[in-house]
């Protein structure tokens, strides 16, 4: 399959996003496009936005000032929210329920039928997961029932905040599969890591932030790699 | 039809949850027991005196368990952060209040099914007061705490001193349907008439502050 071009549609529009604490300001100014289909690294020291950054796109915190459009949705509204999957440093899913009761509840909530449940553990080979109870999953357990979460209802943006922290070796690779073949399928994703190694080879651009400012935006590193070769 | 799907969804996660804990209802059947019970000691159990204090004793046992259920209504999302997951769907705000309400209200009703009973032997009540008449008045006045409680505990959750800003928020607001269903079972205990005023007054304060917090279900589950 081809690799996505830079020039496609944009899917995701940041214009000057700026985001405050108080006085402390967390994101200055950021703005960037990311076309449909690919796969962008977030990378930054601690402190630098990057968790904001996201909590920004999901809706679950709005900007001090700028703009996010999702297509033609803005980011924090209904339409983009059903368009947009966000896997957070929590699993958001509920430890004393079983992997199947939490995914069938959010199913609900995004008014999808109970059949999506099984079609998104399958996605991310969880299968086997789906009768235990959240609360007893190992850590790599845990993100693939988060990640099935998020794949749900499908989104065209998936937000992934350090995905591969605390994660073996093999969950990683299988991980890097499964973001590989989502991206692949059309998704566009947008990673988190401190460890941009991670995303090496599987990554269609990389975006830098530094102190809330953002240092670096490159797409189409993929492509360019393909030329080489 | 969909919201209404949202809201049952909602109702029984949270009441499965609470059957696999049972983190609310054994504190609040604790308290409220507790209550009754030193109460039971301190008055003797006169049917004259039952009439003339019971309805706020009862009430007294009612608020103080239902306060440990309305704390709970939001704490039991912290777990995993899925008041996060929660706001991160599209589903309308309303939708998930009033599954958080009706769970509230149930998880109340429940203890004071098991309370009311015991109440009524511990105080020796007539057996000739009108049942039906205090059923209903705690029906009433359930769904008034469920409400305003459920939706103070959402405005409250981020907050530092959540357990105490909960009833400084809650019990100003609620002292006209507080008065409504004390005095309402009052008048049932005593047999002295009918309580219309008083339900009238518990019914519209029921459906005002229901309006009213599915209204602001948007503003008040804001996590920003």
């Amino acid at each position: 399959m081809q690799p996505p071009t830079v020039n496609s549609q944009p899917l995701l529009h940041c214009d000057r996003l700026t985001r405050f604490y108080g006085i402390f300001p967390a994101l200055r100014e950021v703005s960037f496009q990311l076309p449909a289909g690919c796969l962008v690294g977030l990378y930054g020291p601690n402190g630098a936005g990057k968790s904001t950054l996201l909590h920004l796109l999901a809706g679950v915190r709005r900007p001090s000032s700028g703009s996010i459009l999702l297509g033609n949705a803005r980011a924090g509204s209904a339409e983009a929210r059903q368009r947009t999957g966000y896997l957070a440093h929590d699993s958001l899913l509920h430890p004393h329920l079983t992997v199947t009761e939490n995914l069938t509840f959010y199913a609900t909530l995004y008014g999808l039928p109970a059949t999506a449940v099984g079609k998104a553990l399958a996605q991310t080979r969880g299968e086997y997961l789906a009768a235990l109870k959240v609360g007893e999953l190992s850590q790599g357990m845990r993100q693939k029932a988060a990640l099935a979460r998020c794949l749900l209802h499908t989104p065209q943006l998936l937000l992934l905040d350090e995905p591969f922290a605390s994660l073996d070796r093999a969950t990683v690779e299988e991980l890097q599969q499964a973001l590989a073949g989502l991206r692949d399928a059309g998704m566009t994703i947008l990673a988190s890591t401190h460890t941009p190694q991670l995303l090496e080879g599987l990554a269609d651009g990389a975006m830098v932030l530094e102190r809330g400012r953002l240092r670096q935006c490159e797409l189409g590193l993929r492509s360019a790699e393909a030329g080489k070769h | 039809m969909a919201d209404f799907r949202i809201a049952w969804a909602t109702l029984t996660r949270d009441v499965r949850l609470e059957l696999r804990t049972r983190e609310s209802f054994n504190a609040m059947l604790f308290y409220a027991l507790l209550v009754v019970v030193i109460f039971s000691f301190a008055f003797e159990s006169e049917a004259e005196l039952t009439a003339r204090v019971g309805g706020g004793l009862l009430w007294v046992a009612f608020l103080f368990a239902g306060l440990v259920a309305l704390d709970r209504a939001f704490v039991r999302e912290m777990p995993g952060d899925t008041l996060t997951g929660l706001l991160l769907s599209p589903a309308p705000r309303a939708a998930l209040m009033a599954g958080k309400f009706v769970s509230s209200f149930v998880l109340m009703l429940t203890i004071e099914a098991v309370l009311l009973p015991l109440f009524a032997v511990l105080f020796n009540v007539s057996s000739e007061v009108h049942w039906g008449g205090i059923v209903l008045t705690v029906v009433l006045g359930t769904w008034a705490l469920a409400v305003t409680g459920t939706y103070f505990s959402a405005m409250s959750i981020h907050t530092r001193h959540r357990a105490l800003l909960l009833p400084l928020l809650l019990l100003p607001v609620a002292i006209p349907a507080i008065i409504s269903m004390v005095q309402a079972t009052q008048v049932f205990l005593s047999r002295s008439g009918v309580a219309n005023y008083w339900w009238k007054l518990l019914f519209g304060f029921d459906v005002v502050f229901t309006a009213l917090g599915l209204l602001l279900a948007d503003v008040v589950l804001d996590v920003d």
